[in-house]
C-alpha cells in the first residue's frame, strides 16, 4: 500500500484524515504531520521519521500551500529524497482520490492522477450547468 | 530611514511573515540576513520562492544587515536567530525594535511564550540589548496581542530556566 503523509498548518492534516474517514470508510497508512510549534528542524525531523518508518514502502507527501513552513521542510524533503512526490495544494477530494487509486494506478502515474482530482474538484457552482 | 520591521524568526519567510506582517506593512521587500543562506544559490531560491511577486526578496550575510536601509520603502528585515541578531548588532547595526517571531523548542531552550523558547545565552543577550534601549516585542502575527520582552526578561517575568 502506498502511504500519504500530509504536512499542513494546525490540524488540517488530522482533520483531513478524520474526515476522509466518514466517505471513504476507515483506511490506514496516512499520517498528519503539523508545524504548529515545531522549529523547521524539528518539522523536518518529523517528517523524516514518518518516511523512514516506512522503509521501501512508496509514499506521496500532501502539502497544504506553497510558500509556508511545511512546503519548505517538503521541499527540503525533496532534495533528499527525489524518488517522492510532494503535492501542494491538498484538498478532500485529491485525499480520497489518492485512497482510491493507490493500490491500483501505477506508483509512477499516481501523484499526476492525484493532482487531477484535486484541482478539477475546484469549480464555480452554475446552477444551469450541473 | 529605518525599516519597518525587524523580526527574529527561524523560519525566516514563511506563511506569517508573508500573508500577516508584509500584507499588514504593505512590505516593497523583504531582506532576508543569514550567512548560510546568503551564500547558497539553492537556499536562496528555496526562500524567494515563498515571496509573493509583488515583494521584492533580498539576501545579505549578517554583518550587511547594518547598510539595510527603507528608502522610502516598507521594509522587513529577518534574522533566523539572536545569536544572529547579536552579531549583526555587534558589526554596527542600531535597531530601535526588535520582533521575536518565532523561535521554537530546541534543547537547551526554555519556554517564554509558545512560540518563544530562550536558551540562558540568548537571555542574557537580548537582556542586555535591552538595556541598551533596543525594545523587544514578540509578536507572532500582526493581529495577535504584542508582549514586552524586555519587561518579562528584565524584571524577571518569564519562567526561571532550568525549571517550570
Amino acid at each position: 500500500m502506498v502511504a500519504g503523509i500530509i504536512v499542513t498548518h494546525g490540524r488540517l492534516g488530522e482533520e483531513l484524515i478524520e474526515t476522509a474517514k466518514r466517505v471513504y470508510g476507515e483506511f490506514e497508512g496516512c499520517f498528519a504531520v503539523s508545524n504548529e510549534g515545531k522549529s523547521p528542524g524539528a518539522l523536518h525531523d518529523e517528517i523524516d521519521a514518518v518516511v523512514k518508518s516506512l522503509g521501501d514502502g512508496h509514499c506521496v507527501v500532501f502539502v497544504d500551500f506553497v510558500g509556508g513552513s511545511c512546503c519548505h521542510a517538503c521541499t527540503r524533503l525533496k532534495l533528499e529524497r527525489a524518488d517522492i512526490p510532494v503535492v501542494t495544494g491538498v484538498n478532500l477530494p485529491m485525499l480520497l482520490a489518492f485512497l482510491n487509486k493507490r493500490d491500483s494506478v501505477p506508483f509512477g502515474r499516481l501523484p499526476e492522477e492525484v493532482l487531477d482530482r484535486g484541482v478539477g474538484s475546484i469549480h464555480l457552482v452554475d446552477p444551469e450547468r450541473v | 530611514m529605518p525599516v519597518s520591521l525587524v523580526r527574529i524568526d527561524d523560519r525566516l519567510i514563511h506563511g506569517q511573515v508573508v500573508l500577516g506582517w508584509a500584507r499588514v506593512l504593505k512590505a516593497d521587500r523583504i531582506v532576508v540576513a543569514n550567512d548560510r543562506i546568503s551564500a547558497n544559490e539553492w537556499e536562496r531560491r528555496l526562500y524567494a520562492a515563498s515571496v509573493p511577486p509583488h515583494v521584492g526578496v533580498t539576501f545579505v550575510p549578517v554583518d550587511g544587515a547594518k547598510s539595510v536601509s527603507s528608502e522610502g520603502q516598507s521594509v522587513i528585515l529577518l534574522f533566523e536567530s539572536v545569536s544572529d541578531l547579536h552579531d549583526a548588532v555587534r558589526s554596527g547595526a542600531r535597531f530601535e525594535e526588535v520582533n521575536i517571531g518565532g523561535l521554537h523548542y530546541r534543547e537547551g531552550a526554555n519556554e517564554v511564550l509558545p512560540y518563544v523558547y530562550l536558551s540562558d545565552e540568548e537571555r542574557a543577550v537580548l537582556k542586555g540589548l535591552s538595556e541598551t534601549g533596543v525594545r523587544l516585542v514578540a509578536r507572532d502575527i500582526p493581529g495577535n496581542p504584542a508582549v514586552d520582552l524586555s519587561a518579562l526578561l528584565i524584571h524577571g517575568g518569564a519562567r526561571p530556566s532550568g525549571g517550570i
